[in-house]
């Protein structure tokens, strides 16, 4: 049950591309979800991990890809992405060294 | 500015500042690569932070790069010292340390060739062999018999008629089994004990076919080899005939007999100068200290070890010690003391008695040394201005020349009879078999 995830269930792991990188500056922080989890669950695992305080958080899903390995087929791993703006004043500084 | 911090023998230990934008520069440059090289997911090219960078590099690696870039400014700002230009550099300097606070103090080891003491080397004696008459007579004979065996006249043997020993031989061959082309090929039938194909063409005749094994091969190919001619070869009479046939200058075979006495004698007076020259110069080794720290030494062998190594000539040379690495590593050690007592030596000599080696006498010995590849005075001259290694090669060796002669003035040079020679060998061989006996 989705009910039942600890905060560290919820994030899988924050994703660190050129794009999000770009938006530490704004406290926007993106990471991988589990996929069963809503917005509030996100908000909620990211305040109690990180100590912030959190203003908003948009979720979109991935789906997975077709992809081909020669004569097998198959499809690329779906997974749900959570952009994470935190209110002013906070920020998250295990990442403030990444830039 | 080179700051010297220390100087212990040939040893000069020197610090080297990089300002702080240099530092920086190398900072960044060191970062601009690692973008440009190191792909990660997620960012374009050159796009990702350095301290993710850093993250996944390592700060100890990127630290490192960055040293290596300073300790390379540091190199190119000591090349370009005055004093450093100044200096009798034996070696590249050796990086000891680098301080990287706001500028970076690097710090380097410069061996310089070693100062030298000499002991006196007047009224030294040297031995040069002595040239008999008897001995001229006999290389004359010598020279005189090679002649007639070069002008040797060929009259083919009849077909019935077989190879012998001292016959001038045609023959074609192939590879054995191979469809190909023969080939020809013409030789003198020497002793046969010294070769086996002289062995097996022994008594064939023409049209005969021979199979020869390369035994110097190392895939051992068989040759497939048919006689196509046999000439005897009919050695001239020795006469005056022959002595104009051979050389036009010579009108009788007493002249031409003459001319090989004087051509043997001057070539014995040049391997007595060289041989003079190579003496002193040895002696002048052995009369030599060298004020030089084992380190300095040791680092030159491991230099030429690693030169060796890069021109992949290092197991060669090991192949002549049995690939023993100590005991290569000693001869390197006596080759290399040996090299620069003279070098040491030399040079001072040279400067205390004011001996010098002029352009022209470079350019001039530089035409000796190129006379057979006919090139013109101004290709010589290009030639010589880049090439600074070769120009200071032909330098080295005049002024070892120069110093040798002015050496050799103040030396007794005995000519040690032949007899003198011998009765010295039997009397060493007489020792040796009497300590033999006594054992």
């Amino acid at each position: 049950m989705a009910n039942d995830l600890t905060p560290y269930d919820v994030i899988i792991r924050p994703i660190i591309t050129e794009k999000s990188t770009l938006n530490f500056a704004n406290s926007t922080y993106t990471f991988e979800v589990d996929s069963r989890v809503n917005k509030y669950q996100v908000r909620d695992a990211i305040e109690k991990l990180y100590n912030v305080e959190v203003e908003n958080v948009r979720i979109m899903n991935y789906k997975g890809k077709p992809k081909r390995y020669g004569r097998s087929e198959g499809y690329t791993r779906s997974f749900k992405k959570a952009v994470v703006k935190l209110r002013e004043g906070f920020k998250i500084q295990e990442f403030e060294g990444l830039i | 500015m080179l700051e010297i911090i220390k100087e212990e023998e040939n040893v000069k230990t020197v610090k080297v500042t990089v300002e702080s934008e240099k530092v920086k520069e190398a900072t960044e440059k060191v970062f601009d690569e690692l973008s440009k090289n190191v792909r990660i997911k997620g960012f374009r090219k050159g796009r990702v932070p350095r301290n993710l960078l850093k993250t996944i590099v390592g700060t100890e690696e990127i630290e490192d790069m960055i040293k290596e870039k300073v300790a390379d400014m540091a190199l190119d700002k000591l090349y370009e010292d005055e004093e450093f230009k100044k200096m009798n550099v034996m070696l590249p300097p050796a990086l000891v340390s680098i301080d990287m606070g706001e500028d970076a103090k690097v710090v380097f080891e410069i061996h310089l060739y070693p100062e030298v003491e000499i002991d006196s080397l007047e009224g030294e004696e040297i031995e040069i062999p002595e040239l008999k008459e008897e001995d001229v007579e006999k290389d004359v004979e010598e020279e005189l018999e090679r002649l007639r065996e070069e002008n040797a006249v060929l009259e083919p043997k009849g077909e019935n008629e077989v190879v012998e020993e001292g016959d001038h031989v045609e023959i074609e061959y192939h590879v054995t089994g191979k469809e190909e082309t023969p080939r020809t090929f013409d030789f003198v039938v020497k002793d046969p004990k010294s070769s086996q194909l002289f062995q097996d063409i022994l008594g064939k005749k023409v049209g005969d076919t021979i199979e020869f094994i390369d035994e110097r091969d190392e895939n051992k190919t068989s040759y497939t080899m048919k006689i196509t001619a046999i000439h005897r070869r009919i050695l001239a009479n020795l006469d005056d005939e022959f002595a104009k046939s051979v050389d036009v200058e010579a009108e009788t075979l007493e002249a031409l007999k003459q001319k090989l006495r004087e051509k043997i004698k001057g070539s014995f007076n040049d391997f007595i100068k060289t041989f003079e020259a190579n003496t002193i110069l040895n002696r002048l080794a052995n009369k030599t200290k060298l004020k030089m720290s084992d380190h300095s030494l040791e680092l030159f062998i491991n230099h030429v070890i690693m030169r060796q190594k890069e021109n992949k000539e290092y197991e060669k040379s090991l192949k002549d010690f049995k690939g023993d690495e100590n005991a290569y590593k000693e001869s390197l050690k006596k080759e290399i003391t040996n090299y620069l007592k003279i070098k040491g030596a030399v040079e001072k000599i040279a400067k205390e008695k004011g001996i010098e080696v002029s352009e022209e006498e470079i350019f001039e010995k530089a035409k000796e040394y190129y006379s057979s590849m006919n090139i013109s005075d101004e290709r010589l001259k290009v030639t010589l201005s880049k090439e600074k290694e070769l120009h200071d090669r032909i330098k080295n060796d005049l002024l070892h020349d120069k110093v040798a002669e002015e050496l050799l003035k103040s030396a007794k040079i005995v000519v040690k009879k032949a007899d003198e020679e011998n009765n010295a060998e039997e009397d060493k061989k007489e020792k040796t078999e009497e300590e033999k006996t006594d054992e």
